[in-house]
This record gives C-alpha cells, structure tokens and sequence, in this order.
C-alpha cells in the first residue's frame, strides 16, 4: 500500500516536471506558451506572467515556483476563458470520472463473467467466441465504434440520447439521474468494450488454471454446485489478475476516454483538452495533463484497495 | 562407401517456426488479410486514377449511387474508395515506423535494465511503469501543440508512449538469458557488457521481441487513426483517421464515409495482430506442443 501511494505521488510529481520541461522545450518565449492565444497576448499579460512566473530568475528557482504552484493547485490561467484553469477542470472532472469508472466496472464485470464461463467449457462455442472477441474488440478504433453505436442506437433506431451529458428540462433528482444514465450507455459500451474484449481473455486464461487447483477438486468433492464452483471458489482468483491489469491499463482509458467524449459530446476532461488545443490555450491542457496524472494516481490506489478487498491473502497480512 | 543415415535430418528452425505459422488458420487469415491490404494500398492508387484530395462528384453521394463513385462521397464531394487506396500507405507507414521507434526505445531500456539489475532496474522500471500509466494520448496532444503537427512529430509522439511493454518484455528476456551458460562463457573470456548486450544476448532474445513488435505496430496505427480523428495529425496527408475526423460532423448526412475508412483500419489492426499472435507461437517453443 506504502509502495502504490509512493508511486501514485511520484507519477503526479513526473507529470508536473514533464509539463515544466515541455514548455521550455517548445520553440519561442515560455511566457507566450503560459499565455497561449497562439502568440496574441499583449505585452502587460506577458509582463505579469514573466512577473509570476519569476520566468526572469534562473532556471532551477523557475522550477521551484512552478512544481511549488502546480502541488498547490494553481494551475495557471486560461485566458480563453478568463478564468483559473483549476475551477475549468474541477468542473469537468466529475463527467470523466463517471464515464471511466462505469465503463471499467462494465468491462471488468462482463469480460470476467464471460471469461469464467468460457473456462468452463475450454473447447465451447463461448470459449471461442471470447478468443475471437478478444482479438476483433482489440482491433476497434474505440472512437469509431462510438460513431457507429452512435448511427445505430441513437439516429437509425432512436433509443438513446445523440451527445452530451444531460438532456434539458428534466426536473427532480431521479429522473435526473435516470437521465444521466441513459446518456451514458453508448459512451460507457464504446470506450469499455475493447478493455472487455481483454478482460475476457485474461479471465479465461487464469480461471483455465484455477480450476485445475485442489480447493477447486475439494469444492466439487463436497458436493458443491457447478455455479457455486464457478462464481464462489474460482471467480475470487480469477479477477485478480483482471484488476493488476485495469490498474495498468487506467492510462490508456483515459486516452480512450478523450475519444469517447470527442465522439458523444461528453461534457469531461478530454473533451476540453480538444478545445484546449485549438484554441492554443496551453496552461488548460497542461493542466488537464497534470489533473489527468491525479485521477489515474488515484484510481490506482482504490484498484488496490479492491484488489487487497478481492484477495484474502493480503488482507490478512496487513501490509501497511 | 557411404554412410547409413541413422538420424533423421534435422529440420531448420525456420521451416520449423514457418510449419507451426502456417498450420494456424488465424495467422494465415491474418497474413491474406495484410496481404490484401498492402496489394490495395500500392497498387490501388495507380488502377484507380480518382484523386483522394479533390472533389470529384457530388457531395454526400450513397455508395452505388453513381458508378464513378463506387463507395460514395463525402462532405464535400471527395470519393471515398480513392481515400481508403491512397490512405493506407500513410497509416501503416506512420504506424510502423512509430512502432519502430517505439521498439528501439524499449529495448534499449528493457536490455539495459534486465542485463543490470539492481538499482538501475530499479530505476529504470520505476520510469517505465510511469510512462505505462501516463495517459498517452494527452502527452502526445501536448507535444502536437508544442510542436506544429508534422509527420515527424506523430511519429516521434507515439513512439515516445508505446515503447514501455516491449521494454518490460525485452527486461524479463535479457534476465532469462544472462545465466546461460554461453553468456556466462563470454563473460569469463573477458567480452565486455556492450559485446555481451548487443551481440550475444540480443540475437537470442529477438524473436519473441519481434512477434511483440507487430502488437506494437497494430496499437500505433489505431493511436494514429485517433490522432488524425481529432484534427492533430498532418493536415496534408490523407489518412484513414483523418478522413473519419473530417466528416465527423457529417457522420449522419454521409455514414458512408465513416464506416468504410474504420473498417480499413479495423481489418489491418486486425491483420497485424493475428499474424503477431501467430509469429508468438511458432517462435516461442514453449508453446508449440499446444
């Protein structure tokens, strides 16, 4: 646990040293990139960045003051908006959350369940239908299955919700969330299923050598039921290594998720990155990268805590 | 006089490893598949004279609606089969070369860390691991921006994120094959660490490292076509994703155009990873009596 949290902090303090060398890497006055406007700000907004910044200080104190800005949550300001780019991402990182955390809990419950169910059966139409899944959702451009569930279930047949977050004029909490719900189906299936289509394979592969274990014999030997086998002993071992891999995997489902949201105008960070980068607006995305750092930091750490939760065996030992 | 053979003649490792790819049907699909693709993508262009670039017809035309235009049009009247023809090379192009970044990359770090040990594997995993679960694609938008979006750029961006699991794979090799007796043979008659990395354990340690390398490829090319889907590629060059991201506001005037280039990526991705999963197996002993 001490381990994960150390990392957790070291990958959010890489990410604002990253951010720190790139603007001095990039080509012309690091105050124009703090500014951005693509080189339109004028001289008083580059004076009292130069001035913040202490951009006219050597460069080990300039680190000083940003790494010391950045841990303090000042994350500059957007001048697209005119507002501090903190309160920009605290706003949208709710949205992104949501939609990561509901396609992860999609992609890890019905991948698993497939999965066991194909180890039951090792040469069974399922069991092939998961080692051709897993190769064929991997192959997907994530953005473009979204465009044609899209088509599909939101233009051709109109069951859901064509973008966004939330429709207008829905009055009172449950409709409220019944509605957010609904909007988040087709975004959640787009961006999970290729992560599912791994799942499923990774669960078939360790549950095929669970149920050659002895507390699997001694389970069946008692006279349990094959379901209870299945879901009870064996499902237990089988998901950890799905939950090391999620847990790996939080960065490319972030990547997916800026996609995701491009594709079904979800109102979260990734679709403000976008919008950050055309509008030249640097200290947004950098600090989108920044915040971006800490969800992955922190999802992380709850992957492990369910992880410990999920195995008995470092519950027990304690491990703090 | 000549000598009774006795002993069967031994098969070479080739024939071997080719004997085990092609007995699986999946990596023989995988390979017609690339087969197809590349034949469509250098020979298209020339049997199928259409510009991708121009517009030819009208816009938002069905596919089979007019024969000149066999997959239809799109926003603004530029035929969509000459963009799946003329579209390829780039993608793969860009997809392949961003892999072979990415693989240079992986081993060097993944030999360096496995043939060391200690506190430099340490280290060296530790920024790995950080690379694996930076999101990626935010850290290349960066650098797009940064940097003008140029051909180079995509290509030195994606290779810069996809080079961590070739690493740990190349790691766990170099660690596997540093107690070997011939490298351990090397080692007393004196070679140093550079001969030893490059040219004794390197050389064994390949083929596994080459099957992972075509999962590479497949991964680079899908991180390609989303770039391009967002706008961040080189504006100048026509490929599958960016012809997705510029119709993307039309997806519903003109689905056509949407559908046909993803399924061209879908199939080479595919394509790619079967034949990787298939060079994994034939090359990888331990899996041959499967």
């Amino acid at each position: 646990m001490k381990q994960k949290l150390l990392f957790s902090a070291g990958l959010v303090v890489c990410v604002v040293i990253l951010n720190f060398f790139l603007i001095r890497m990039a080509p012309g006055d690091p105050a124009i990139t703090l500014a951005g406007q693509a080189g339109g700000a004028d001289e008083e907004t580059l004076a009292h960045i130069r001035k913040i910044y202490g951009l006219d200080k050597p460069i080990w104190n300039q680190f000083f003051v940003y790494v010391g800005k950045m841990l303090t949550g000042d994350l500059g300001t957007s001048y697209f908006y005119n507002l501090p780019v903190r309160d920009l991402i605290l706003e949208r990182v709710f949205p992104t959350v949501l939609l990561v955390v509901s396609s992860l809990l999609i992609s890890m419950g019905i991948g698993t369940f497939m999965g066991v169910l194909a180890a039951h059966q090792p040469r069974g139409l399922l069991s092939y239908f998961v080692t051709f899944f897993s190769l064929g959702g991997y192959s997907l451009p994530t953005f473009w299955l979204g465009q044609m569930l899209l088509l599909a279930f939101a233009w051709y047949w109109p069951i859901f919700p064509i973008g966004g977050m939330q429709g207008f004029r829905v009055e009172g909490f449950l409709p409220q969330v019944a509605d957010v719900a609904m909007h988040l189906v087709l975004p959640a299936i787009s961006l999970g299923l290729a992560f599912m289509a791994q799942y499923s394979r990774v669960a078939r592969a360790s549950m095929l050598e669970v149920l050659g274990s002895d507390f699997i014999r001694t389970a069946r030997a008692k006279g349990a039921r094959e379901s209870s086998v299945l879901f009870v002993h064996g499902l237990r071992n089988a998901i950890l290594p799905v939950i090391t891999l999620a847990g790996l995997q939080l960065g490319q489902i972030l990547s997916g998720a800026v996609l995701v949201e491009t594709v079904f105008d979800w109102p979260g960070l990734g679709r403000l990155a976008v919008d950050s980068i055309f509008r030249r607006d640097y200290p947004s995305i950098m600090g989108i990268l920044f915040a971006s750092a800490v969800v992955v930091a922190v999802i992380n750490i709850l992957t492990d805590v369910v992880y410990r939760w999920a195995d008995p065996r470092l519950r027990s030992g304690g491990g703090h | 006089m000549k000598p009774i053979e006795t002993v069967p003649k031994p098969q070479s490792p080739l024939r071997e490893a080719l004997a085990v790819f092609f007995g699986n049907w999946a990596a023989t699909i995988g390979l017609i598949i690339l087969l197809v693709v590349f034949l469509g993508s250098i020979l298209g262009p020339y049997l199928y004279g259409v510009s991708p670039k121009e517009t030819v017809n009208a816009p938002f035309l069905p596919p089979m609606a007019d024969p000149s235009s066999p997959l239809g049009t799109d926003y603004i009247g530029r035929d969509v089969l000459a963009g799946i023809l003329n579209g390829g090379s780039a993608t793969i192009m860009i997809g392949a070369t961003a892999a072979l970044v990415a693989v240079v990359i992986g081993i060097t770090i993944g030999s360096i860390s496995g043939y060391y040990g200690g506190l430099t594997d340490t280290l060296l995993m530790r920024f790995t691991e950080f690379f694996q679960v930076l999101p990626a694609l935010l850290f290349v938008m960066v650098l797009m921006t940064l940097f003008a979006p140029s051909i180079h750029t995509t290509i030195i961006g994606i290779g810069l994120v996809m080079w961590p699991p070739t690493a740990r794979l190349a790691r766990a090799e170099f660690m596997k094959l540093k107690t070997m007796d011939y490298v351990r043979a090397e080692k007393a008659m004196g070679a140093r660490d550079r001969r030893i990395i490059w040219q004794v354990i390197l050389p064994n340690a390949l083929p596994p490292l080459i099957a992972a390398a075509a999962l590479v490829i497949g991964v680079s090319i899908l991180f390609e076509a989303g770039l391009s889907f967002l706008g961040l590629g080189d504006p100048n060059i026509r490929s599958w994703g960016e012809m997705i991201g510029a119709n993307r506001d039309y997806i519903f005037d003109c689905p056509w155009a949407v559908f046909f280039p993803g399924i061209a990526i879908f199939l080479t991705v595919l394509g790619v990873s079967l034949v990787g999963d298939g060079l994994n197996d034939a090359m990888n002993p331990r899996f041959r009596e499967r």
